[in-house]
């Protein structure tokens, strides 16, 4: 049965005048790899902050599996816990002395320094740099080592700031694979905040989504990606296509949207005559020089307005009385003879759309 | 090499040590000690290391002498922070006495003055009186280098215009504020005129570029030893006495009278003034 | 004249109270630099000023300061001190602590604040984090230290007014140089200068060896 290790209760947090967190409630599980997700600003590295009991909160309290925590914190707590800056900072000396400096500060003793020491190196492959001095290494090399000292501690939970930004995509991918391969190993429970999808992605046991201070959804990533609960969090997201509209029936167990000259078929519950918005995602879309026969419910007739390379997709913009993205591969963009211009058939299925009504007469 | 070092670093570190010990040691151990201020260009002629070396020997007192001006001998002197004054300048020195600064006074030895100049004398006074030097070279407005300082010298240098009846003012009259071998190095380099103390001059001669132009039996220079009166100490007061009685002593006297004196000369660089001279 | 034998003794002195002084000086100064760095309050840009200011004190006007307070008139008489070593080293030690103490506060401020942050994150405790700060100033530290030392090694204000240059006493390199030099013994004054310049390159090659120990030899600033 899995233990709490932390759990953040009526947190608010004011700062400069302003509040800018307001958290009732916020856990997390032992071994497990809880992601905070966020655009720049929403307070995520305080929040980190405050949960590695770096910063005292104006109001909340801390338990620690499951003892409130005194703020502010005593040393031998602070001990369990260790906390990564966004960028990777290091001390005077060769690599070695910064991999035992949290060793070293505990007063732990040599032969054990020795022993995590060569078990760490060998897992983060730093045995070439030991001896180097860390301003000579690459970032990517750098962020190993300050994983890696972080890891010599074995913290009871291990909070990353932006882990990996500043690194080169081919770096960041097999850091991504490095990371998540030895946390699951040794079953390192991390608290980590991040605005970049593809890490939040991938490393997320579970994901909150933090905006303006407050946690609008948790959850597995999965199901977060694929049901934003607000438009907000859709449009951190990706590249959604939002749509307002207006139900007009229901139909077979699916909901009539009346939108922009069309009429859609999807899930959800709403009532008779509200207004909602419609959130189409881009890898749904499926795009047809003619409508085929198919079980997809929607389709739409529109022109080609752009076609945006990315690296290794295509997003492909459609008018059809509204915008309507779709991602396509490359070959597929070549066999479908994809162009701008060209009149093309975008369908999506009922169940891959969702549906969000507005709230006191706004889009959520 | 790096062998080496460390017993190098050792021998160092004991030779520190024991100075430690020793300083310790001397610190501990009570004996009076006087401080003495002498006039700078006798402390420089070495004369006094002669002489306090035998005393101190002889009299178990530690004399610790400085060197200053006379100027400042005297100021040292009316503080009450030194104990024994050697200084050569008379008037002053009456002064003293008489503001009651002093206990005792008495008149030691003397040295000759003499007048410097460049080889080729420009202002022509080889021979001369010091007065009448003195006009010559502010008529012909060649270069002189006074000590300009509150020192024995300077005052016997002012006399002297003084008695020329004039008051030297111009480009060519220099001041240094300094002492007599820095004034003589400045003259020497300048090839100005001067007046300097015969025995300072005997031990720089070899590198000065000047002449004794003139000599004036009508100017000594006269050194005397003040006792000072002390406010605090009393040990120090006799102590500075016996220093006084051991200097006017005979054994001091052929001490004197020998320094500096070469294989046929009769006489040294410094002259006894015997009780009765006056 | 000084003699042959006299020239050991007065290297000596000069390393014992030059050296004394110094070190002196640094505990004196450390913590103060530590406390100015610690703390804001009104009047430290006033202190920092008067720091900087004593960094390029005259050492005869020092030893004048000093004099003062050690002559039998004055409020320290009663000590005896004047003309002592003990005097020599109360005088360098005032020229050589502003020294220290604003090179080692310039030291710790230019450690980044943000690495110290991280050092607490590490679970550092606060002594452990002024040690911290403390290695990470080394470099600048060390600068003040060598700095400090090379003003006081080579002065001869402080020294003659509150030494006296009493020989065996209270002589050292710079008076006896000046002596020489007055007295004209030119050849020798050289080569006791020269012989204060060795003694001082040889402390500062250790003093330089310390400071740079760590740092890659042969590595180029990362702009170039």
């Amino acid at each position: 049965m899995a233990t709490t290790e932390l759990e953040i209760r009526n947190l608010t947090h004011f700062y400069d005048g302003q509040k800018i967190l307001n958290i009732p409630y916020l856990p997390v599980q032992a071994k497990e790899c809880l992601v905070i997700f966020g655009p720049n600003g929403a307070g995520k590295s305080t929040l980190l902050r405050i949960a590695s009991l770096l910063e005292k909160p104006s109001q909340g309290e801390i338990y620690h599996r499951g003892v409130l925590v005194p703020l502010p914190a005593p040393l031998s707590l602070r001990r369990r816990l260790v906390h990564l800056l966004d960028r990777p900072l290091f001390f005077r000396g060769p690599v070695r002395d910064n991999l035992l400096y949290g060793l070293k500060i505990r007063g732990i003793g040599h032969k054990e320094q020795q022993k995590r020491l060569a078990e760490i190196s060998a897992q983060f492959k730093l045995e070439p740099y030991l001896q180097r001095q860390p301003d000579e290494l690459s970032a990517g090399e750098k962020q190993r080592v300050n994983l890696a000292r972080a890891f010599i501690l074995q913290p009871d939970i291990l909070f990353l700031d932006e882990p990996l930004a500043n690194l080169d995509v081919r770096t960041r991918e097999e850091i991504l694979v490095e990371f998540k391969q030895i946390r699951k190993e040794k079953g390192q429970t991390v608290l980590m905040v991040t605005h970049n999808r593809e890490e939040a992605a991938y490393l997320a046991d579970r994901m909150a989504v933090l905006i303006n201070g407050e946690i609008v959804q948790s959850g597995k990533p999965e199901e977060v990606f694929a049901s934003p609960a607000t438009v907000e969090v859709a449009h951190l997201m990706g590249q959604e296509t939002l749509v307002e509209g207006t139900v007009v029936g229901q139909e077979n167990g699916l909901l009539k949207v009346a939108l922009a000259n069309h009429f859609l078929y999807t899930l959800g519950t709403c009532s008779q005559g509200e207004k909602v918005t419609v959130i189409f995602r881009p890898e749904e879309v499926i795009l047809a020089p003619e409508k085929p026969e198919s079980s997809v419910r929607n389709w739409f007739h529109g022109l080609i307005t752009e076609i945006k390379s990315l690296d290794k997709l295509v997003l492909v913009s459609l008018d059809c009385g509204f915008k309507l993205k779709a991602y396509l591969s490359r070959p597929a963009l070549e066999e479908l003879k994809v162009s701008v211009g060209r009149k093309f058939w975008a369908g999506v299925k009922a169940t891959s759309l969702s549906v969000k009504p507005f709230k006191d007469g706004h889009p959520k | 090499m790096s062998k080496l070092a460390p017993i190098f670093v050792i021998l160092i570190i004991t030779n520190f040590l024991a100075w430690g010990v020793g300083r310790l040691a001397s610190l501990l151990t009570t004996s009076c000690e006087i401080i003495l201020a002498a006039t700078t260009s006798l402390y420089d002629s070495g004369l006094l290391d002669q002489l306090l070396f035998a005393f101190e020997k002889h009299a178990g007192i530690k004399v610790k002498p400085i060197a200053v001006g006379t100027g400042e001998a005297l100021k040292l002197g009316q503080k009450g922070e030194a104990d024994l004054l050697l200084v050569h300048a008379p008037e002053l020195e009456n002064q003293f006495m008489a503001c009651g600064y002093g206990l005792r006074r008495e008149e030691l030895m003397t040295s000759e003055f003499v007048l410097l100049g460049p080889a080729d004398d420009p202002a022509k006074v080889k021979g001369l009186s010091f007065p009448q030097a003195l006009s010559k070279i502010a008529q012909s407005k060649a270069f002189f280098v006074s000590r300009g300082d509150n020192s024995g010298t300077h005052f016997l240098e002012e006399r002297v215009w003084k008695e020329a009846g004039l008051k030297p003012a111009g480009k060519w009259y220099l001041q240094t504020g300094q002492g007599m071998a820095e004034t003589l190095f400045i003259g020497s380099e300048k090839q100005a005129y001067l007046l300097t103390d015969y025995p300072t001059y005997a031990r720089l001669k070899p590198v000065l570029k000047l002449k004794i132009l003139c000599r004036d039996e009508n100017y000594l220079n006269v050194y005397s030893v003040i006792v000072v009166k002390t406010k605090n100490n009393q040990g120090q007061r006799e102590a500075a006495e016996r220093l006084l009685e051991y200097l006017l002593s005979p054994e001091a006297k052929q001490i004197i009278v020998a320094f500096g004196r070469k294989n046929n000369e009769t006489e040294g660089l410094f002259r006894v003034i015997k009780p009765n001279e006056k | 004249m000084v003699s042959f034998s006299e020239i050991w003794p007065i290297i000596r002195l000069t390393l014992i109270v030059s050296g004394l002084s110094t070190f002196i000086a640094f505990i004196l100064a450390l913590p103060a630099a530590f406390f100015l760095y610690l703390n804001q309050f009104p009047g430290r840009k006033l202190i920092l000023s008067l720091i900087h200011t004593g960094m390029g004190l005259p050492p005869v006007v020092v030893g004048l300061f000093v004099a003062f307070f050690l002559w039998r008139s004055g409020p320290l008489g009663s000590l005896n001190l004047m003309y002592t070593p003990a005097a020599i080293v109360i005088a360098q030690v005032i020229l050589a602590w502003p020294i220290i103490a604003g090179l080692s506060l310039s030291a710790l401020e230019q450690v980044d604040p943000a690495l110290l942050i991280q050092a607490k994150a590490l679970g550092a405790s606060p002594t452990q984090l002024l040690w911290t700060l403390f290695r990470e100033a080394r470099l600048g530290q060390i600068s003040g230290i060598i700095a400090a030392f090379g003003a006081v090694i080579s002065e001869v204000g402080a020294v003659l007014m509150v030494g006296g240059n009493l020989k065996g006493h209270t002589r050292v390199l710079t008076t006896a140089i000046l002596q020489e030099t007055r007295l004209g013994h030119f050849r020798l004054a050289l080569i006791l200068a020269l012989t204060l310049i060795i003694i001082s390159f040889a402390i500062n090659w250790c003093l330089t060896s310390w400071q740079q120990k760590g740092i890659n030899r042969w590595r180029q600033p990362s702009w170039k």
